[in-house]
């Protein structure tokens, strides 16, 4: 399906995000915008990339959410990360051929599929892009070690404040909103999934936050109250996510 | 005949999901399970796997409809 995602082309998101993290001329951001692309929607749930694959585009993810994630052997799921618009999905496969893990959608969501090789060619002659670009993915790799972090040391509660920040502050960052207010996108099996707990413990914690006064909560609809008090559950520090966050 | 065994306790765990059972088997622990409450809406009443320390890997939602269900994937 060919269309425009919104009046100022698919890559605009992404040219705002890159402009964080270097420093783009004109022919940088025309060098972006002229790139070849497919825009998809996709239902909640489609699978983007899957581990094993030999993807020839990459993915720019335009409206909607997406994570990504990697199973045992017993289908046991740990998501490693969620995405959010103007997030290119599988950067890696600019220069790795094989995923190595599989990008979903957790909501429906609109995509742009941009190939490879045309990206590649303007990291090689735009080197400003080449560069915020390469910022990406160290942000990226920084967000998964915060994860580990996350899964591996914190207790129940804090891993599922923490989540909520991360979400709540990387959302605002690019524009979607204010921090206090969102529909949290996540299923209660997802955050489960994110934070190596099983839902009844999320729900529980969910719950615990709310006891505790630093959210309300309505089905999907999060008000976060005490933005400080949840940032102190969650043993928040946002310079993990360096230009990721305001 | 191994014997299973189930002891009510109550968790010290705040204001929800309080009612639990230690599971035996021939007297030695297993596992805990909490009778979930009405914080979990249509689950309200299922049996979850809190604590597992012997017994094989739980199924994957790691709920019981009840201790029947539970009894069953313990003498596995």
């Amino acid at each position: 399906m060919l269309m425009p995602a919104n009046d100022d082309g698919p890559f605009a998101l992404l040219i705002r995000k890159l402009e964080r993290l270097a420093k783009l001329n004109d022919d940088d951001r025309n060098a972006i915008s002229a790139l070849p692309f497919n825009i998809a929607e996709a239902a909640a749930g489609t699978h983007l990339v899957r581990e094993g694959d030999r993807p020839t585009d990459c993915c720019l993810l335009l409206k909607g959410y997406a994570c990504r994630y990697k199973l045992t052997s017993q289908g046991g799921r740990q998501i490693v990360s969620f995405h959010i618009p103007g997030d290119m999905l599988d950067l890696q496969h600019l220069m790795l051929t094989r995923a190595d893990h599989s990008v979903s959608t957790i909501t429906t969501a609109t995509v742009a599929w941009v190939s490879a090789a045309s990206l590649r060619h303007v990291l090689e002659t735009r080197p400003a892009v080449n560069e915020a670009l390469w910022r990406d993915a160290l942000i990226d790799a920084s967000i998964f070690r915060e994860w580990v972090l996350n899964v591996g040391r914190r207790d129940g509660k804090s891993r599922v404040a923490h989540m909520l920040c991360e979400f709540a502050a990387r959302r605002e960052a690019v524009g979607l909103g204010t921090i206090e207010r969102f529909e949290l996108p996540m299923s209660q099996d997802e955050i489960a999934d994110a934070t190596g707990m099983t839902p009844i413990h999320v729900n529980r914690m969910l719950q615990a936050l709310a006891e505790d006064g630093v959210i309300a909560r309505n089905k999907r609809h999060v008000h976060i109250l005490d933005w400080e008090g949840l940032k102190h559950a969650a043993d928040f520090d946002p310079a993990y996510l360096h230009a990721a966050a305001a | 005949m191994m014997v299973i065994e189930f002891k009510p306790v109550k968790l010290d765990c705040g204001d929800h999901d309080n009612d639990a059972v230690l599971a035996f088997r021939d007297g030695r622990l297993m596992a805990v399970l909490t009778c979930l409450s009405d914080l979990h809406g249509e689950l309200q009443g299922q049996w979850f796997l809190e604590a597992n320390f012997s017994a094989p890997p739980g199924p994957t939602s790691y709920k019981f409809i009840d201790l029947d269900d539970a009894e069953a994937w313990l003498r596995r």
